[in-house]
């Protein structure tokens, strides 16, 4: 204490002194506090919202308008396109179409360019690590062999993880590795993205699965 | 300590925000051509009175319609059917193909049947395949006869050798005082008249007139084109059984060409080599006929050759692209040749005409027989082309910004670093204040 109170006796003979540094220190103090309350709420207001949406979007998920859109090829950037499961991590979260910073705030969206769910070719899918509900928070501890669930208006399907990183089931890329969502006819596969690492967007984390299995609800 | 004083509202972060900026879409201007070619085997216009023979067109455009004609003989009244053929389609994958139309015509009985005319064929095709169209007509006039026989019968003959040996004499005088060379025509002369009034005056054999128009890949090419002919004045028994002269005719052609690529149009014209004969006779000390004397000029654009010692036969004073045959005479014939010209609008469509021959007989002759003033026109091969056209201009429309980056899923690192480093900050804050109210 009395080491402290020497260092930064200037300071000290300074603010008795003078009131109105007093009073700016003060302002300061409480604007620093306000901010840093803001910096450290941030995640957990994201969070709160991705959950509020994921609550809309699931009810919508199971509307008749929802299927006929989907049939139609219709759905629009922000609306929900499937549901993924991954028991392995315990993921369960809507999926929107889109991959802008709007619709990704319900927490995962698909690749526009990318075939739809179940379909052939590479079906790519991003989603948060991070904020915004991070779904994709623990895709680096998946293994090979996981299984991962889609869902959508007219049937399901099933990936299994495969090995694609060096001794894991994942990969860390540069973020404009774009060769990761390339289209891939006669080969239905799933690909993850996420950022990396965990709060940083200095790279990005993929994660691919090869269908196994699809069911078709019946007209 | 002080407790801390109420906070009103807690502050909230910025959010990210982006924009999605798409370019303008601008509006396509279609692709436009079009392509015309006309040939005209013969225009013929006796004592004033003119008609078209063997005229064969076609045209086509952008809009793939198409269009060709084929006529024999136009104007005048004919027997044994029709020689017009017409053909035409617009769109794509339709054609329509007339087959030669032939007839024959009535003579040209408004002057006492000076003319007399063979058979006289049209025919025309079109065709639009695969956005491509084409269009050929075609045109042909076997043979064309212009007597003056009729006129010329009716006709003192010896005043009309008084009246016009003088003049020929005259200028005879004139040649041999100039070039020392003797002439003695006065026989020659009265063998022509003779021959005026008892024979053919003109006869011509002529080939086909035909006008293309086609679209093949990124060119539009118009040709118009007449094929030769042979002209012969005074054809039969005039001198030894030979013309007088001669003028055999080769192909005459204009064309233009369209780059439907880069827009830019070209024409060309080609005129027809022109070889005259010359026929003169000689005799001897008594004046008796001992053979012919054939003197050939070949004809090119610019390039007109004459022998030195040719007194019939002389560069017209008013036109140097002309020959003129028994210069200042009533029997004078002006043969102007292998002419032609190009043409380029404001508009960068462009065209080319070529003339094979125009012959103007006996131009001189109303000065002594007016029913014949005017003499006999005939002006054979003349060839058209015209293409122009401008190609379709695309907008190119500014494609949207894509992503430069696989999309962000991961918030600010530094953001926690943020607020707890203004925490800290906060906490100091307060701290100091605290130490200087103890």
């Amino acid at each position: 204490m009395s080491t402290n109170l020497s260092s930064i006796q200037p300071v000290v003979r300074f603010l008795r002194a003078n009131r109105w540094a007093r009073a700016t220190l003060s302002a300061v103090s409480l604007g620093l506090l306000v901010a840093a309350v803001g910096m450290l709420s941030y995640p957990l207001y994201t969070n709160y919202d991705a959950d509020r949406r994921q609550s809309r979007l699931d009810r919508e998920f199971a509307s008749p308008a929802n299927r006929d859109e989907y049939v139609a090829g219709s759905v629009a950037e922000g609306d929900p396109l499937t549901r993924i499961k991954i028991p392995a991590i315990d993921v369960d979260t809507i999926v929107v179409e889109g991959t802008g910073a709007s619709a990704l705030k319900a927490g995962a969206g698909h690749y526009p360019t990318s075939p739809l769910p179940c379909e052939d070719g590479n079906v790519a899918i991003a989603g948060h690590r991070t904020t915004y509900g991070k779904p994709f928070a623990n895709i680096d501890r998946l293994a090979v062999g996981d299984e991962v669930i889609l869902q959508t208006p007219i049937g399901s399907c099933s990936y299994e993880v495969v090995h694609i990183g060096p001794d894991t089931a994942y990969k860390i890329i540069a973020p404009t590795d774009f060769s990761v969502v390339e289209n891939t006819p006669g080969d239905p596969t799933l690909t993850l993205t996420s950022c990396h690492p965990k709060g940083s967007a200095r790279q990005r984390i993929i994660v691919q699965a090869k269908l196994v299995s699809q069911q078709t609800e019946a007209a | 300590m002080r407790i801390i004083r109420r906070v009103g509202v807690a502050a909230m972060a910025a959010m990210l925000m982006s924009a999605f900026v798409t370019g303008p879409a601008g509006a396509d201007t279609p692709e436009t051509y079009v392509g015309s070619a006309a040939g005209k085997a013969l225009h013929l216009a006796v004592a004033g009175q003119a008609v078209t023979l063997g005229g064969s067109f076609a045209e086509l455009d952008s809009t793939l319609h198409a269009l060709a004609t084929g006529t024999g003989v136009a104007g005048l009244p004919v027997v044994g059917g029709t020689s017009d053929a017409a053909a035409e389609v617009t769109g794509d994958n339709t054609g329509q193909t007339v087959p030669q139309a032939c007839a024959t015509p009535e003579a040209f009985s408004d002057i006492g049947g000076i003319v007399g005319l063979g058979l006289g064929c049209g025919s025309a095709a079109v065709q639009v395949v695969n956005g491509l169209p084409v269009a050929h007509g075609e045109a042909t006039v076997a043979n064309i006869d212009v007597d003056a026989q009729t006129i010329l019968s009716q006709l003192p003959i010896d005043t009309v050798i008084d009246t016009l040996v003088d003049p020929v004499l005259g200028g005879l005088d004139l040649i041999e005082d100039t070039t020392g060379v003797q002439l003695e025509l006065s026989d020659t002369v009265s063998d022509l008249l003779t021959a005026l009034g008892t024979t053919r005056t003109l006869e011509v054999r002529l080939g086909t007139s035909t006008s293309d128009v086609v679209t093949v890949g990124d060119k539009v090419t118009s040709t118009g084109a007449a094929a030769g002919g042979t002209i012969s004045i005074l054809p039969l028994g005039a001198i030894g059984q030979k013309p007088v002269a001669e003028i055999v005719v080769g192909s005459a052609s204009a064309t233009a060409v369209y780059d439907r690529a880069t827009g830019v149009s070209t024409p060309s014209f080609d005129p027809a080599i022109v070889t005259i004969r010359i026929n003169t006779p000689t005799t001897d000390a008594l004046g008796e006929l001992t053979g012919i004397d054939t003197q050939e000029i070949v004809i090119t654009p610019g390039d007109l050759m004459i022998p030195a010692a040719s007194p019939a036969v002389s560069p017209c004073p008013e036109d140097s692209n002309s020959v003129c045959v028994l210069p200042g005479t009533p029997f004078e014939t002006r043969i102007t040749v292998a002419s032609g010209h190009t043409v380029t609008n404001p508009d960068g469509t462009v065209g080319a005409v070529a003339d094979a021959v125009a012959v103007h007989a006996l131009r001189n002759i109303g000065t002594v027989v007016a029913d014949l003033d005017g003499g006999i026109l005939l002006e054979l091969a003349h060839a058209e082309a015209g293409v122009g056209g401008q190609p379709a201009q695309v907008v190119q429309i500014t494609p949207p910004d894509l992503p430069r980056e696989l999309p962000r899923t991961g918030g600010l690192a530094v953001l926690p670093m943020l607020g707890g480093t203004g925490l800290a900050a906060a906490i100091l804050g307060r701290r100091m204040l605290t130490i200087r109210n103890r």
